[in-house]
């Protein structure tokens, strides 16, 4: 009976527990705080973060193509918040949140009222209602900052630029807000033309090569190999490409040598043994030897067995010099393609030529995508390098000459990021040769975007007689992009994706905007999606980062060890910080700023932040885990440690981790 | 209401989820047809753990596995020209995810994975992550969760474009992860205990129906006496 008691005791309690815990989740989860918000801070004289000046405002991007899609999401989510902003004036004489403006008949719903807000008004997305619209005639990052910098003619305003490379020197008041991270990609293409129709090429020069019947040569196929594998060469994705060694990198020589260094052909980069293929052998049965013109590879040495049609079986080889081997027994004359078991392989590059060129497809000169590249293929060499000034230098031609003519006599160049693009020039080119066209393909070495071929299938694969082939990523200096090795810039074409705009013309609207994306809910709270339900902050994480492929970056991504990549271009990590030149004085936990006047009112005080956290500190001179501890909004602020160094002229640059990256702006009315 | 009744609805119950979870995972794993699992369906086994490691452990966060995709009709000729994308989901309580939004692209591995004609292939080194991953991927919270509870179970997406579940694609079989702080995954475990769960159900359900009997058994025989 005792048992029988407690047993139901139990029940009880937890009875009790069941409905305390539904009235608990009822209240937690149905009834928020319904309170009217009050207009932000802002008007005639717009504050940071949000610069709200109460104009009703469209700002307009222009540049990267890499950061197209994803910044027309982000502009849409922006757009889309300014449904619940703030109500616009409706009758000439309202008072409006901007003292500066006067609302007349003339200028309704151009304007925020003040004091109007109501229950469903969200003041930290998008208040005053910006319109914010994407650039595409003139497509690339370089385009996009010439046209920001007026070094270019732009039919329509460029409030900031969309940038996947850092601002170059198109004017000198450009600043840039990194926002995510990404990677050059360079593809080859797993065509296998001889499973495509006849298998057999039926246009010049394919068709003169190998009889028309080439594998797929990026899989390490080569002459002589089963068109279904397996194949003995070296595939591309196990080789891999290094822009190691300056002009004597395989990226270098590729893309940038025009001299006898130059790759050209396929064989180069996967004939490299140890089963080694040597074409064009001529062989000598009264000197028992084999002849090419040039030099045997390095690795061939005596003791290699070598095979071939007219090469007595367990023939091996008892000397090499230069270009001549001489073998164990004697062949039959002939000229032959044989195979020599070396040893060692050779180096990606450095392998013996097949015979099938190995094509470069060029890439719009105005592109990041395209500027990143050329800096990898030229690292090490610097400004006398064929890739200075961009990567196209070996941009192949259509190889038929019959349809290399006209508009298509030029070396092909294609947008970035589209792979799809590879077999559009091969048609024009082999037009109803399915066969050649493939040949073009599987040759053919491009570049795109990391996140845009993770997250586009149709992007990331050219499309012969009917049947899309993903590309095939190439190591870079042996390394794969991998959100790790994006965010430590250890993949060699790391690169930061950013938004720049100018000092000297940043729009409140602009500046508004660029700090929505930079924040990341810490130096304040972006509301709810009335639209979804979801956080505007989630959604833009899942937008940047899923549904694009980019890592995202926000004002509190802390800088990676290394800052540069291999190919040489910077790539940071905490550019959606505030960046601040400020004057400091060893053993003071003072600093003001380099320019005069007060710090902006979002480098909040200790314990400010959105999240109850503060302000970090980060710079020469500055203890590691400093943070503001009081002063905001006045000349000077107290930091929570001393700095170690005295600034000098121009005082140090700092960074303010919880702070997006525009303090301030040009424009504060339009 | 008495024990005994609430012990009866609890085991009933608890036998009825334990069936219908068996019957679910049976559906899953059952082969579509001849050609191996079709799109859609959950491949047990799938994410593999690379030796050695701890059995009955979950992954731990940075450890590196195997994606062992076995002859399917998902990816096989002509679908195995398309790349096939592997990331991680959250997948609560084992229920593979229906949104997108569920998935983490910041966890795609970095080679290209090409099925072969049948539509097999394996992927090795592919590193998992307790989620949302600070010290490796660089997030915050608001993404998916995968960690070393049944509300917070996860699983593999493998297939041609996370974020269109109508494109081809397999599932991995759920896992549990522990999160370190270092991504290290320095106590590699095979991300159990979510697969014994079909036994493991049944089994409890028959063990609170047992233990329901005796206690009738007892009363009964008390009352006798």
């Amino acid at each position: 009976m005792q048992n029988h008691k407690l047993r139901t005791g139990v029940l009880r309690a937890a009875a009790v527990g069941a409905a305390a815990l539904s009235t608990a989740l009822i209240v937690g989860g149905g009834v928020a705080s319904a309170s009217i918000p009050p207009d932000p801070q802002g008007g005639a004289t717009p504050v940071a973060p949000h610069f709200y000046n109460g104009n009703v405002e469209g700002i307009r991007d222009a540049g990267s193509d890499t950061t197209f899609f994803m910044m027309q999401r982000l502009g849409d989510l922006y757009t889309g918040a300014g449904l619940y902003g703030c109500t616009t004036n409706t009758t000439a004489g309202q008072t409006l949140f901007n003292s500066g403006e006067t609302s007349t008949a003339s200028n309704i719903n151009f304007f925020c009222q003040s004091g109007q807000n109501v229950s469903t008004t969200d003041v930290n997305d998008n208040w005053d209602r910006t319109e914010v619209t994407q650039g595409v005639d003139l497509v690339g990052s370089g385009g996009g900052q010439n046209q920001l910098c007026q070094a270019t003619p732009t039919p329509l305003p460029v409030d900031f630029s969309r940038s996947s490379k850092p601002a170059g020197s198109a004017c000198s008041d450009m600043v840039q807000t990194g926002y995510a991270k990404d990677g050059v990609d360079t593809l080859t293409y797993p065509v296998n033309p001889t499973a495509i129709g006849t298998g057999v090429a039926a246009t010049a020069p394919y068709s003169t090569m190998n009889g028309g019947v080439v594998g797929p040569v990026g899989n390490g196929w080569l002459p002589g190999d089963p068109n279904g594998g397996p194949y003995t060469g070296t595939a591309l994705t196990t080789g891999g490409i290094t822009n190691v060694g300056g002009a004597a990198s395989s990226a270098y020589e590729l893309w940038c040598a025009t001299d006898t260094t130059r790759i050209t052909d396929c064989g180069q980069l996967t004939n490299l043994g140890p089963n080694l293929e040597i074409q064009g052998v001529v062989l000598s049965n009264s000197a028992s030897t084999g002849t090419i013109t040039g030099t045997f590879p390095s690795t061939v040495a005596i003791g290699d067995a070598i095979t071939g049609p007219d090469i007595p079986a367990s023939t091996t080889i008892t000397g090499v010099s230069g270009g001549t081997i001489n073998l164990s027994n004697p062949p039959t004359n002939a000229t032959d393609t044989v195979r020599i078991t070396t040893a060692s392989a050779l180096a990606v590059g450095a392998g013996a030529p097949i015979g099938i060129p190995v094509r470069i497809l060029g890439v719009n000169t105005n592109s990041g995508t395209e500027a990143t590249w050329a800096s990898y293929a030229n690292s090490g060499v610097g400004s006398t390098g064929n890739c200075s000034a961009n990567m196209d230098k070996n941009a192949a031609l259509d190889p038929n000459p019959v349809t290399a003519v006209g508009d298509n006599a030029t070396a092909h160049i294609a947008l970035e990021n589209n792979s799809d693009q590879v077999d559009q020039f091969a048609v024009t080119d082999f037009p109803g040769d399915a066969v050649s066209q493939a040949i073009e393909a599987s040759t053919t070495l491009y570049i795109e975007s990391d996140g845009v071929y993770n997250t586009n299938p149709y992007a990331a694969a050219t499309t012969i007689a009917g049947v899309g082939y993903s590309g095939l990523k190439v190591p870079l200096n042996g390394k794969l992009p991998t959100t790790p090795t994006k965010l430590q810039n250890t993949y060699p074409t790391a690169r930061t994706l950013f938004n720049i705009y100018r000092t000297s013309t940043i729009r409140a609207s602009a500046g508004g905007f660029l700090n929505w994306i930079c924040d990341g809910n810490t130096n304040f709270n972006k509301g709810l999606d009335n639209t979804t339900g979801i956080n505007f902050d989630t959604e833009l994480t899942n937008a940047i980062g899923s549904v694009f492929g980019f890592p995202r970056l926000t004002d509190t991504t802390v800088a990676p060890a290394n800052g540069t990549p291999a190919d040489g271009l910077a790539a940071p990590n905490n550019s959606c910080a505030a960046s601040l030149a400020v004057n400091t004085t060893s053993g003071s936990n003072t600093i003001t700023l380099t320019a005069g006047g007060n710090f902006p009112p979002d480098i909040v005080n200790a314990g400010g932040l959105a999240t109850g956290g503060s302000v970090t500190v980060t710079g020469t001179g500055i203890p590691a885990g400093t943070s503001v501890s009081s002063g905001t909004g006045t000349s000077t602020l107290t930091l929570s440690a001393s700095a170690t160094a005295t600034s000098g002229v121009g005082g140090v640059t700092v960074v303010f981790g919880g702070v997006p990256s525009v303090t301030t702006v040009a424009s504060p009315q339009t | 209401m008495s024990v005994r009744h609430v012990a009866r609805r609890v085991a009933a119950s608890v036998a009825a989820t334990a069936a219908a979870g068996t019957f679910a995972a049976l559906a899953f794993t059952s082969p579509a047809s001849a050609a191996g699992p079709a799109s859609g369906s959950i491949v047990p086994n799938a994410a593999q753990p690379v030796a050695p490691f701890a059995a009955n452990t979950p992954f731990d966060s940075g450890q590196n596995i195997n994606v062992v995709i076995p002859v399917n009709s998902a990816f096989a000729s002509p679908d195995n020209s398309t790349a096939k994308k592997v990331v991680e989901c959250a997948a609560p309580n084992g229920v593979v995810p229906t949104l997108s939004s569920a998935c983490d692209g910041l966890t795609i591995q970095g080679p290209t994975v090409v099925a072969a004609a049948d539509g097999h292939f394996t992927l090795t080194s592919y590193t998992v992550y307790a989620l949302p991953d600070s010290v490796s991927l660089g997030e915050g919270a608001g993404g998916p969760v995968c960690g070393n509870t049944l509300a917070t179970e996860c699983i593999l997406y493998v297939g041609d474009d996370y974020n269109d579940f109508t494109k081809p694609h397999l599932w991995s079989q759920p896992f549990l992860i522990n999160a370190n702080g270092n991504d290290l995954g320095a106590n590699p475990g095979d991300g159990t205990p979510e697969v014994p769960m079909a036994i493991i159900l049944p089994a409890s359900a028959m063990g609170l129906l047992g233990a329901a009997v005796l206690i009738r058994r007892r009363r009964k025989t008390a009352r006798a006496a």
